[in-house]
């Protein structure tokens, strides 16, 4: 008795399973909502404002280093990137990716020190440092699409 | 190197109260800490915050070392006239760290 209603809640649970995997894949990408769109307005709004977010100081530190050429290469971010409110649009979600060059997966921090001793040929930015976090900042605030 | 942010409307009926909210940098170190090595870190804080509205203050705060690092001010005021808001963060060596923002008033 106990073994035939074990299988018939496994079979049930299998099918279960199934209907979400095939709800999940039918979503097409233009209908894919984020979280964001769930919330009260009020929690929008609160969201959309940057002056009560001490990150937005890393970001416009962020904005600042872009455009200053560093290291030998006397080359700026900006000068192989542009702008970076269109190329770095959607960057920061695809990482940590893996790299051909390291051999292994490599995060943002590393993926823009990588840029900066091959193009700039300028020193490592120490993990974490304050110059370091602004750059970085900078490219994930572009993730976020505004 | 950014130091402080603000947020004022840019527009505002004359009349109308608008929220003014300002977030600066700074480390806001107590004074009772201790380094790694057991020394004491001596006491950083802005001690002191002003608005003014051109060149008058209307609002001024005094902060003290329970408050948190990266000070976030909010406050409220009525727009009388189109001009300039001044917020100046004063710290405890006596430097100034002033930011402008903008209103027209319709």
């Amino acid at each position: 008795m106990t073994g035939r209603w074990g299988s018939s809640a496994a079979v049930g649970f299998v099918a279960l399973i199934a209907i979400g995997v095939a709800a999940s894949a039918e979503i097409p990408a233009n209908e894919r909502r984020s979280g964001f769109d769930f919330m009260r307005r009020e929690t929008q709004e609160m969201q959309r404002d940057d002056t009560a977010n001490p990150g937005m100081l890393w970001v416009r530190d962020g904005e600042a280093l872009w455009n200053r050429k560093a290291g030998p290469a006397e080359r700026a971010c900006a000068d192989c990137h542009g702008d970076a409110k269109a190329s770095m649009r959607g960057i920061a979600a695809r990482y940590p990716a893996f790299s051909a060059e390291a051999g292994r997966p490599i995060n943002l921090d590393e993926r823009i020190n990588e840029c900066r001793s091959e193009r700039q040929g300028a020193k490592l930015l120490p993990h974490e440092a304050r110059k370091h976090r602004a750059p970085v900042a900078r490219v994930a605030d572009r993730a976020a699409a505004r | 190197m950014a130091r402080a942010l603000s947020n004022v409307p840019a527009n505002a009926k004359r009349g109308k109260v608008i929220e003014i909210k300002t977030l600066t940098r700074h480390p806001m170190e107590t004074g009772y800490r201790r380094g790694a090595s057991g020394e004491e870190i001596p006491r950083d804080i802005i001690s002191r915050f002003t608005c003014t509205y051109n060149g008058a203050e209307i609002f001024r705060a005094d902060l003290y070392p329970a408050i948190a690092a990266n000070p976030f001010i909010s406050f409220f005021t009525v727009a009388t006239e189109s001009g300039e808001l001044v917020f100046a963060w004063t710290d405890d060596h006596g430097k100034t760290q002033t930011e402008t923002a903008k209103i027209t008033v319709l």
